[in-house]
């Protein structure tokens, strides 16, 4: 049995063919099976604003004291262009297979929305003692992650659909886990002379090698049995990797590029000097 | 003269009466017994020991819990050795003593029950890892069924680090089996044992019959083979009918089986098969026979009855599919019945959608309406069926189907 996740853009008549060695007891390949796909259902969710919800969420962010100003606007900009590669995940990369694009979709985005609003709550961040920063990256990655996941996407109706969902909230958990202490040892690294080129390059590096120390326990119970799960685990591990770095990269940009996402990429990254007293100055 | 000649005529009289008497007393004793049914003579099969490359069924040990400890062992050195005392079969208090040297992978048996162990030299197995287990495989073995000792060939399997942790399993390879001539041809016929039966009409569970040049053929129970049927009481083989039985002998120096083919004459009906690359048919009455039916044609015969399940074993080169199942077929004597069953067999996927997804089965499906949907025995599954979905020419996605 297979459960094929039909790509959304399919419909019309199919033809399904069943191919196997018969060693000469019939022809390999069977004849034709046609299956007229009618195409996706348009399902509208139960409550109809609900996926708008992260969205007002991000809204209410900027209404904060902190970023009642022009700059802080400008969050929409990545989060847009996360939410639009994310589309593009859905439908562009071919060589992906539609259950693997339909997991990455809403993964992206999630993660779009957890760096949104880590962004636009970094003044909140607490600065001692230091553990306490990658907690706050924790829960605000969790909470806006698992917002955007649970609320922002038709899930449908079914097994295979609650599978899905189970299993992209399993892998958003372990994503933002990588992610978080991705950012706090990068920031670590670069406490003393904080670059964005430098912050990036340790930021890459230290994402690695979260994901291969998240994944080697695994690889070692895995490998006692199957080796072509191991091979699965490895792309799952890889897939989750460059999920992270592909929401990342617009959030990162925009801090290059402006002074106010800058000082707040410092604030959630780089460990308070202990000399130092007084309020972070916010650029507003 | 005359009187010489006179005499030698009777010593040549009185040796041809001889002559004549013994021969009619020798055509006496060899003539068949009368039968109730059939002038047949009753066929009674002395059957020999073999040896089976494959595994013919599998039994769960037991472990004593107070195992005697051994007076006299090899040097074990610092090994790490488990002693136990393991059993199978009816007669739960019958264990055999074994010291399993983990370190070094051997296996000591205590066969003679001596508490000796370096006295038993022909039952020292070397051992392979399996796993968590280790594998002792052509083990000799000799249980006590309620037809008396039986000797068998087995692979253990032993687990466990210490005594109180001991588990394992025995695996039977080993049958019994002999050569016949029915109709003309060679067949070979035989038994499989089942070591853990609890009465004496479970201890056969298997009837072998094959032709004879088919003899070096593995017999795998798993997933199956043509050549093994449920044990019947009445067969129908090789163009006839019989009443089957089997005797064990324990008599000292030659243990052995008997097999007793005892001639039909069963009411036969005509059986029409159109399907190809059928190999052998195994209809199965539960009241009457079970019709062993080796490549029939298009007319075959069997004895009349009412039929409910069937194997259908087809046979192209080194290819073979079967089924196993249902298959009702009621025949009366001297009427005729059809059959839909035999190839070709065709790769077929049935869909049906559940929200966003197609779900995708496979069949394998024979000739005849409605078909039977076959296995292939040689299934492998790394390399399952595949599928392919085409939207008009272009295939847009493919993947292989999961087995289980």
């Amino acid at each position: 049995m297979y459960s094929w996740r039909v790509p959304g853009g399919v419909k019309g008549e199919l033809k399904i063919v069943a191919t196997a060695d018969l060693g000469g007891l019939g022809a390999n390949e069977g004849p034709p099976l046609v299956h007229v796909w009618s195409g996706r259902p348009l399902s509208l969710p139960l409550t109809p604003g609900l996926p708008l919800v992260p969205w007002l969420a991000i809204l209410g962010l900027l209404l904060l004291g902190p970023n009642r100003c022009g700059q802080a606007w400008l969050v929409w900009l990545p989060l847009l262009l996360v939410t639009g590669l994310a589309l593009g995940v859905g439908t562009g990369l071919g060589f992906l297979d539609s259950e693997s694009r339909e997991t990455a979709q809403p993964l992206v985005m999630a993660m779009g929305f957890g760096w949104a609003a880590t962004l636009l709550l970094a003044p909140g961040v607490p600065r001692r003692p230091r553990l306490s920063r990658l907690g706050f990256l924790l829960a605000v990655f969790g909470t806006f992650g698992l917002l955007e996941l649970a609320l922002g996407h038709d899930w449908g109706q079914g097994m295979f659909e609650d599978l899905m969902q189970m299993l992209c909230a399993v892998l958003l958990q372990f994503m933002v886990f990588a992610l978080a202490a991705a950012v706090s040892l990068a920031g670590w690294c670069v406490r003393r002379r904080f670059t964005l080129p430098g912050f990036l390059q340790w930021f890459v590096l230290w994402l690695i090698v979260t994901w291969a120390t998240l994944a080697c326990p695994c690889v070692i119970l895995v490998s006692l049995g199957h080796r072509d799960a191991l091979t699965g685990l490895l792309g799952v591990a890889g897939f989750c990797a460059l999920s992270s770095l592909v929401a990342s990269l617009p959030f990162l940009a925009l801090s290059a590029a402006n002074s106010l996402f800058r000082q707040r990429l410092r604030q959630i990254s780089v460990p308070a000097e202990p000399t130092v007293a007084g309020p972070i100055e916010l650029l507003c | 003269m005359v009187l010489h000649i006179v005499d030698t005529h009777r010593e040549f009289v009185a040796c041809l009466a001889l002559l004549v008497s013994l021969s009619l007393a020798c055509a006496a004793a060899e003539a068949p017994p009368a039968a109730p049914q059939d002038s047949k003579p009753v066929l009674r099969v002395a059957l020999a020991w073999l040896e089976s490359s494959e595994p013919l069924g599998l039994s769960t040990l037991r472990f004593s819990p107070e195992p005697k400890p051994f007076l006299k062992e090899p040097d074990f050195g610092h090994h790490r050795v488990v002693r136990g005392a393991f059993g199978c079969g009816v007669r739960t208090n019958e264990f055999i003593p074994f010291a399993w040297d983990q370190t070094a992978n051997r296996l000591y048996l205590d066969r003679n029950g001596n508490q000796d162990l370096t006295d038993d030299v022909e039952a020292i197995y070397a051992g392979e890892y399996d796993g968590n287990f280790q594998l002792f495989p052509g083990v000799k073995l000799g249980w006590t069924t309620p037809t008396g000792s039986h000797a068998y060939l087995v692979d253990l399997r032993l687990g466990g680090t210490t005594a109180a942790q001991l588990q394992g399993t025995c695996v039977l390879r080993s049958f019994w089996q002999a050569r016949v001539e029915l109709g003309g041809q060679a067949y070979q016929i035989g038994l499989v044992e089942n070591p853990n039966a609890r009465i004496a009409s479970d201890e056969v569970p298997y009837l072998l019959f094959r032709a004879w040049d088919a003899r070096a053929e593995p017999i795998r129970l798993n997933p199956g083979t043509p050549h093994l049927i449920r044990w019947p009481e009445r067969v129908y083989l090789a163009g006839r009918g019989f009443g089957l039985s089997h005797r064990y002998t324990s008599d000292a120096g030659s243990p052995g089986y008997w097999l007793q083919l005892t001639p039909t004459e069963p009411q036969l009906a005509e059986l029409q098969v159109g399907g190809q690359h059928l190999y052998r048919l195994i209809l199965d009455d539960p009241g009457g026979y079970s019709a062993i039916l080796d490549q029939p044609g298009p007319a075959a015969k069997l004895p009349a009855g009412i039929y409910q399940s069937a194997e259908v074993w087809l046979r192209q080169g080194a290819a073979e599919a079967f089924y196993l199942g249902p298959l009702p077929l009621a025949v009366g004597a001297g009427a005729s019945a059809s059959l839909s069953i035999g190839g070709p067999l065709t790769n077929l996927v049935v869909a049906e959608r559940s929200g966003k997804n197609l779900i995708l089965k496979y069949r394998l499906v024979g000739a005849g309406n409605p078909a039977l949907t076959y296995r292939m025995s040689n299934d492998n599954p790394s390399n399952p069926p595949a599928w392919t979905v085409l939207a008009g020419e272009k295939p847009i996605a493919s993947g292989k189907f999961a087995y289980g």
